[in-house]
């Protein structure tokens, strides 16, 4: 029987039950997100499993439910919950590490992001999920005994105290558990709770069994704390990291590669395998060969050494563009740059390790790219698109027609677009994608292979043609052109894009860039293997 | 902002061809394009790939410069700067067995050829160097393969324990 004076404390329970579910769900994709990614077939396959844990936790909970005393199922579900919850931080580097070894390159890794990712969330969150599913019948059974209350309205008030505490849960997951107390101690602080509230039931029920659970739930959680750190792959020898923090979209950290002479200092987000967002190198200027962000200093030689620039960056990152850009511009032309970017703590990074100045450049920080145009002058010269989201797929709402339409409308007569893809070739999904939807909403567009890269630059011109090799205006002189024109002009490496059909262009209504980055991705050995 | 490179790079060990003067001179000045359009006018055609090869590597298209090693071992299967050159390729582009089998074709030419010389010393003391990357190329890749496996292995023995608990748990509980 139980003896609860009132259904209060089940209803509270619930509402905790609800909050912790999120939270694990919510700090599971960042979990996971330096070894897989973030990227949407992670996120579906975390929610799946979560929903697949549920379910079973829901059913598992119904014949609990019909024990004389609820109450003492509630209290082991708690305590598992919490003891499970508490340890997944210290759990989660060996599993991960056991499914996707550490030194894959980005196309070995290919298929384990989606199995990898499933395999991992059904061993680490599975059982933990299925527990708090337990959670609800058990309240709404406890909540109908406490108070002689009907099955649907004991059902109900569980229902909406839990969902209620899964709003709670959802926000301050996001916005400030992660953020403020990072991973590690989201899960700790969720554990920690189920635990009290699991012992408190256990209190309440006062049976012998459950002191065994209470115990081993303790010595759990002892064990929990002092290990819980998120690990992350390893780093090779000569790379050392600088910093590093959570911020409410990712995993950020600032790392110092001293492996080929000069030190350089890379941005990654989430980043496990062979990629990073920005890059710093001692002297402002041309990069390299490898860095696509070299490319982005052509229109200003192409368009004839103007004396002011007006450069709009939408995704900047930690402000690579705005320093190639400074060092390789024309030196008596006069740069204004504005960028874009929506996470501040890369802004911050940025400031504190790239030489990103805000005083001198406008930097529009916490705003994503796509809001942000409504807001800006309709004068730019050059606007460069380098947005990524969850690491490797380019924001589907600023590779639409729409979007391309609407930056296009803020150029000035003769501006540029230039759009960083990441591709395996010209006819890579996503290339043909990006340069195709672009090409469309300028009249054509031209796209350059970046050499010793897996990237590729789209550019578009308001009013005006991009130059081709042999064309005049291609050989535009100046030191930038003669560092990055010789490999650009041989055959094969730009290709013209005409306007794509209308089912081939991404719209804001139907975009399937992420599947079409998954399937480039999974192409890119095929492509160039000959029987592998 | 996601930037992905190709390397290692420090791999290549471009073994230069015999090289026409003209071609030569525009490749060093690295006018490529004009280099290019010079490749047609050589009568031989493996050193027309050679010089392809040559030109897109300088470019930074390895996988170019893979393909037009393959074009030039079809007429040359047993140049050595050709498996060379392509066993250093495909090692920078993770192709393990294109890699191995160009190091394995590579090291029968060099025995084949039993007057001892400096060059064929460093040769095989390159070619040493490759088969321990290639090797360790295949290694990874099998990693790899291994992780797939226990990931595939993972993920259906806890969908099949799941659906079993889903059907065990829907039958009505016993009054």
């Amino acid at each position: 029987m139980v003896h609860a004076r009132s259904a209060v404390p089940f209803l509270t329970i619930a509402g905790v039950a609800g909050a912790a579910t999120m939270a694990v769900e919510l700090a599971a994709v960042r979990l996971l997100a330096p070894w897989f990614g973030a990227s949407s077939h992670v996120w579906t396959n975390v929610i799946g499993v979560i929903l697949l844990a549920l379910a079973i936790g829901y059913l598992a909970g119904a014949r609990l439910a019909s024990r004389a005393d609820p109450r003492g199922s509630l209290a082991w579900v708690l305590l598992f919950a919490a003891a499970w919850t508490m340890w997944l931080p210290a759990t989660s580097g060996p599993v991960c590490r056991w499914l996707l070894p550490p030194g894959l390159t980005l196309d070995q890794s290919m298929d384990l992001w989606t199995w990898g990712s499933l395999a991992a969330t059904l061993v680490l969150f599975l059982p933990a999920a299925v527990a708090l599913g337990c959670v609800g019948p058990l309240a709404v059974e406890c909540v109908q005994r406490a108070d002689a209350s009907s099955a649907g309205s004991a059902g109900g008030r569980v229902l909406g105290y839990s969902t209620l505490g899964s709003l709670v849960g959802t926000f301050g997951t996001t916005h400030q558990l992660v953020p403020w107390l990072g991973i590690a101690w989201t899960f700790l602080v969720a554990g920690s709770t189920l635990f009290v509230l699991g012992l408190a039931v256990a209190l309440a029920v006062r049976r012998r069994t459950l002191g065994v659970a209470v115990i081993a739930a303790a010595g759990a959680a002892t064990g929990a704390w002092p290990s819980a750190r998120v690990e992350r792959n390893p780093l090779p020898d000569g790379v050392r990291v600088i910093a590093e923090g959570e911020s409410t979209y990712q995993s950020v950290r600032v790392v110092e590669d001293s492996r080929w002479g000069s030190a350089l200092r890379l941005l990654q987000v989430n980043e496990g395998l062979d990629s990073f967002q920005s890059v710093w190198a001692a002297t402002p200027g041309l990069l390299g060969l490898g860095y696509y962000y070299d490319l982005f200093a052509l229109p200003c030689w192409w368009s004839g050494e103007p004396r002011t620039w007006k450069v709009l960056v939408l995704g900047l990152g930690a402000g690579t563009t705005f320093r190639v850009l400074r060092g390789a511009s024309p030196i008596d032309t006069e740069l204004t740059m504005v960028g874009v970017e929506i996470d501040p703590l890369v802004v911050d990074f940025g400031r504190r390790f790239f030489d990103l100045d805000p005083e001198r450049d406008r930097v529009l920080a916490g705003l994503d790219a796509r809001s942000a145009l409504s807001a800006l002058e309709r004068d730019f010269d050059l606007i460069v698109l380098d947005a990524y989201a969850r690491q490797v797929e380019i924001p589907f709402h600023l590779a639409s027609a729409e979007a391309m339409t609407e930056m296009r409308a803020h150029l000035a007569p003769g501006g540029w677009l230039a759009v960083n893809v990441g591709g395996f070739g010209f006819d890579d999904p996503v290339v043909e994608a990006v340069a195709g939807t672009t090409a469309s909403v300028f009249g054509g567009a031209t796209a350059y292979r970046v050499p010793f890269s897996r990237n590729y630059v789209v550019f578009a011109r308001e009013r005006g043609a991009v130059p081709r090799p042999q064309e005049h205006e291609f050989a535009c002189g100046g030191p930038v052109a003669e560092e990055l024109l010789p490999a650009l002009s041989i055959p094969g490496a730009h290709r013209v894009f005409e306007r794509a059909g209308a089912r081939s262009t991404l719209s804001d209504d139907r975009n399937p860039i992420d599947q079409l980055q998954f399937d480039s991705l999974r192409a890119a050995r095929a492509r160039i293997a000959l029987e592998e | 902002m996601a930037c992905w490179f190709t390397t290692p790079l420090a791999l290549l060990a471009l073994d230069v061809a015999l090289r026409p003067q003209t071609i030569d001179a525009l490749f060093a000045a690295r006018r490529y394009e004009q280099a290019w359009n010079s490749i047609e006018d050589l009568e031989d055609a493996t050193l027309r790939e050679e010089w392809r090869f040559q030109i897109l590597y300088a470019a930074g298209d390895l996988e170019g410069a893979l393909r037009a090693i393959r074009s030039g071992l079809a007429l040359a299967p047993n140049s050595e700067r050709l498996l060379r050159n392509g066993a250093s390729c495909a090692l920078a582009l993770g192709l393990a067995t294109e890699a191995n089998e160009l190091c394995a074709r590579w090291r029968r030419v060099l025995e084949a050829d039993d007057h001892g010389s400096p060059e064929r010393d460093a040769a095989l003391q390159a070619l040493l160097r490759f088969e321990t990357d290639a090797a360790k190329l295949t290694l990874k890749d099998q990693e790899a393969n291994r992780a797939r496996r226990r990931a595939i292995t993972a993920t259906v023995a806890f969908l099949a324990l799941a659906a079993t608990s889903v059907a065990w748990l829907s039958r009505a509980p016993r009054k």
